[in-house]
């Protein structure tokens, strides 16, 4: 019988001391740093901050020595990790080049670019940003048609990006454009570019996001010059590497802990012992959905070698959206209890799932409204742990489970748009 | 380490060579009839399945609550009609508390926070006093292992088959729920233990272990089902909608299963403090597989369609005990609940660092 599960594993001393280490120091760095900003989670963009945290080390960190890395486990960059996402650290000016573009030229930059931007990158002084999605391209990103034609000593590149996050603020993208037209075969004639986002001919246009922030931009070349030297891996391999590089960017923490400054305030609300207040502000569906994500991601620290994006999506992103919603506060606040077990286990198969939570209420509660309530507060507090509890500590080797399911949702991960967010930007690289 | 993970390999697939060969859909069904599968049992119990993690010297395998969790697991993908998990929390109990553990099934009272079992001296001995509503296996068990009380203070006691009138019911998985009702029973064995709230925690974590088998279960077979069966000239695995809803029961049963085993491996880490150091674990755990357990039997009847439905296909087999076993020792809404007011009590800014100190 196929199984689809992952085995626990502990985080060694030097990941254990490295993490108290961290969060002394995001404990000084942030100072009084508002909630609000805290749950801007990795959309937080703050130089001065990614270059004290590269001064740290902590930037680069699996990456050579010789590359200004500092050649540390997987799992001690996973602790680094964890620790700036669940203090709500604005890691934004560097989060995405020591994701994915920094691994992404180690794989297949030459080597004049990986001693030209890797060292910076890890000194927390180069932002980046991604360029996939086009106007019409979104979630079907091979279809592409920015044109980048080869000229004497580069490219002549035209055409459109969109969604591109941080654009505006950041120093370089690594954009995705057709340097050849292959009919019937659209995945074949893609190649990666390394661009600086300040060259002439290209104009960069705010999206303003429902909650009024400015992440997203359109990004227009018109005549743009891209040099032969900034080409990245070969001309054509394009899709391959972009899938890689997808690949890096769906293996880590972010998902499950990108709500945890959201559940804090949940928590904060409800005060130490929940009231009503806190039973009415409270998700009540957000508590029980604690991805696997991080088993996933860990698969992609532990072992260090190829991240496994397969099977992310799902529960990750379930709970971002269950997290931010205020839940189903129609639950009647009258109640009965069931007076034997008997009949309502069997009745319990048939009922909705608060109904369900209702008749399970423990009776003394279920009798008193006002404790009603109380039990509200407390299945929502739930949430807090509830959805980061699990996932914390099991990181752990992906099992490549081969079902047809995981490969489609993770598809689907990469494509779908969250509309409830806060004010926070769409992981880069979707639409 | 390597070596417990090597010897859990082998128990696992001792357990499910063992299962797979002898529990047929013909032994569940006779088993729903009532049937004691004694001659399971005792391959089981001759297996050294029953007391994985009760030390030798009590009768015991002597191996780990890891090791608990592999059988538990495995019994529970299987939808094993016996009393496993029962008996093994019960001998811990005994063990727990300076007692010997019999050979046989042994089964656990009270199921429900709000009885109370009195405990009253009689001679050199004890008397049991009181009524046990739901005690699984009641009318088969062997022994039961009740958390009582002596004058407020919380004993362990071992009551032999026969000393209790029962009467009996059952689950919606037709698994045996009798109510047992003691009326100054002679008592066997007692000695001061684990509270009854205890007893519920061991409970709690043993469903934990079966629901999680039973999701991989309903993850196989479901998977299985949708590439062979054919509609509309394409099998259904074929279809994007069903292949969303088998990512996820995966995705479900994945988190499921590692909360389940997280809260076994707490067990083991804190030794023989070890239920009230993983009360936090158990009950994440409780929480979080009965979600799944819930989510994963709707996509399982969803993908079968009608076959799912009737008697004569397996699915129910699981998908009965994962309702079942979800209400069981404490369903969502009370371990919420309790982990609730204690993340609260903890305040917002010990949220992460409690949860990675555990």
């Amino acid at each position: 019988m196929p199984t689809f599960n992952f085995d626990l594993c502990e985080l060694p001393p030097e990941a254990q001391s490295l993490r108290a280490e961290v969060r002394e120091f995001l404990r000084d760095a942030l100072g009084g740093m508002s909630s609000s900003k805290r749950a801007l989670s990795w959309g937080g963009f703050d130089r001065e901050f990614s270059r004290q945290l590269g001064a740290r080390g902590w930037i680069g960190m699996m990456w050579p020595k010789k590359y200004g890395g500092h050649e540390r486990t997987a799992l001690e960059r996973y602790v680094v990790l964890e620790e700036c996402l669940s203090a709500g650290a604005p890691v934004s000016a560097h989060w995405v080049a020591d994701r994915q573009s920094g691994p992404l030229l180690l794989r297949f930059g030459t080597e004049e670019q990986r001693q030209r931007f890797l060292p910076r990158i890890a000194r927390g002084e180069l932002a980046f940003a991604i360029g996939m999605s086009e106007p019409d391209s979104g979630s079907d990103l091979a279809s592409i048609r920015t044109r980048a034609e080869h000229v004497e000593g580069g490219y002549r590149v035209n055409g459109t990006k969109i969604w591109t996050s941080n654009a505006h603020i950041s120093d370089y993208a690594i954009a995705l454009f057709r340097t050849k037209v292959v009919p019937d075969k659209k995945h074949e004639g893609l190649s990666q570019f390394l661009v600086d986002l300040k060259s002439p001919g290209i104009r960069i246009r705010p999206i303003i996001d429902l909650a009024g922030g400015h992440h997203f931009n359109e990004v227009h070349f018109e005549n743009a010059f891209v040099p032969d030297d900034m080409l990245v891996g070969k001309e054509g391999e394009g899709w391959r590497q972009v899938s890689t590089e997808l690949a890096f960017e769906r293996s880590g923490p972010e998902r499950y802990l990108s709500s945890i400054r959201l559940i804090m305030e949940l928590i904060r609300e409800a005060g130490r012992e929940p009231g009503e207040r806190g039973g009415d502000r409270s998700p009540h569906r957000a508590p029980h959905h604690p991805p696997p994500d991080v088993a996933l991601g860990g698969g992609h620290a532990a072992g260090g070698a190829e991240p496994e994006p397969r099977g992310r999506g799902g529960q990750g992103r379930r709970h971002e959206l269950r997290a931010g919603d205020p839940g189903d506060r129609a639950r009647p606040a009258r109640c009965r209890a069931p007076a034997g077990l008997g009949q309502p286990v069997r009745a319990n198969a048939r009922l909705s799932r608060p109904a369900r939570a209702v008749l399970f209420a423990p009776r003394r509660h279920a009798r008193d409204p006002a404790r009603h309530h109380r039990a509200r507060a407390g299945a929502a507090m739930s949430g807090a742990f509830g959805t980061l509890a699990v996932p914390y500590r099991q990181a752990s080797c992906a099992n490549r489970w081969g079902g047809p399911g995981l490969q489609c949702e993770a598809q689907l991960e990469a494509r779908r748009a969250n509309p409830q967010q806060e004010r926070r930007p769409l992981p880069p690289g979707t639409e | 380490m390597a070596g417990d993970k090597e010897l859990r390999t082998i128990l696992a697939d001792t357990c499910s060579r063992l299962f797979t060969a002898q529990v047929t859909p013909q032994l569940q069904e006779s088993a729903e009839k009532g049937t004691w599968s004694e001659a399971l049992w005792r391959q089981v119990e001759e297996n050294g399945l029953t007391l994985p993690q009760v030390p030798e010297s009590r009768g015991g395998a002597g191996g780990s609550w890891s090791d608990a969790h592999v059988v538990l697991t495995t019994a529970g993908r299987h939808a094993v009609p016996l009393p496993i998990a029962e008996t093994m929390m019960g001998g811990w109990l005994l063990a727990q508390s300076g007692l010997d553990v019999p050979m046989g099934p042994i089964t656990l009272a009270p199921t429900s926070l709000h009885t109370r079992l009195t405990l009253i001296r009689n001679g050199k001995g004890w008397r049991l006093e009181g009524s046990a509503p739901r005690v699984p296996w009641g009318r088969q068990a062997e022994h039961v292992v009740v958390a009582a009380e002596d004058e407020g203070r919380p004993m362990i006691a071992l009551i032999a088959r026969g000393a209790a009138s029962v009467e009996e019911d059952v689950n919606l998985a037709l698994e045996p729920r009798d109510t047992l009702t003691w009326r100054g029973a002679p008592v066997v064995a007692a000695s001061p233990g684990p509270s009854a709230d205890r007893l519920w925690q061991l409970g709690a974590l043993a469903r934990a272990a079966q629901m999680a088998g039973g999701l991989e279960y309903l993850l196989a077979q479901s998977v299985k089902y949708v590439t062979e069966r054919s509609q509309f000239g394409r099998t259904l695995a074929s279809f994007q909608a069903i292949q969303h809803q088998l990512a996820l029961l995966a995705g479900h049963t994945a988190a499921a299963g590692m909360a389940a085993q997280h809260a076994f491996a707490t067990m083991d880490a804190r030794g023989t403090a070890s239920l009230g150091e993983a009360a936090f674990e158990v009950a994440v755990a409780k929480v979080r597989v009965g979600e799944a357990a819930g989510l994963g039997a709707g996509i399982a009847h969803q993908s079968h369609g009608a076959i799912g439905f009737t008697y004569e296909h397996s699915l129910h087999f699981v998908t009965r005990r994962l309702w079942s076993w979800r209400a069981e020792f404490g369903g969502e809404s009370h371990w919420s609940l309790e982990l609730g007011r204690e993340v609260a009590a903890r305040g917002a800014e010990a949220l992460w660092p409690h949860l990675t100190s555990r």
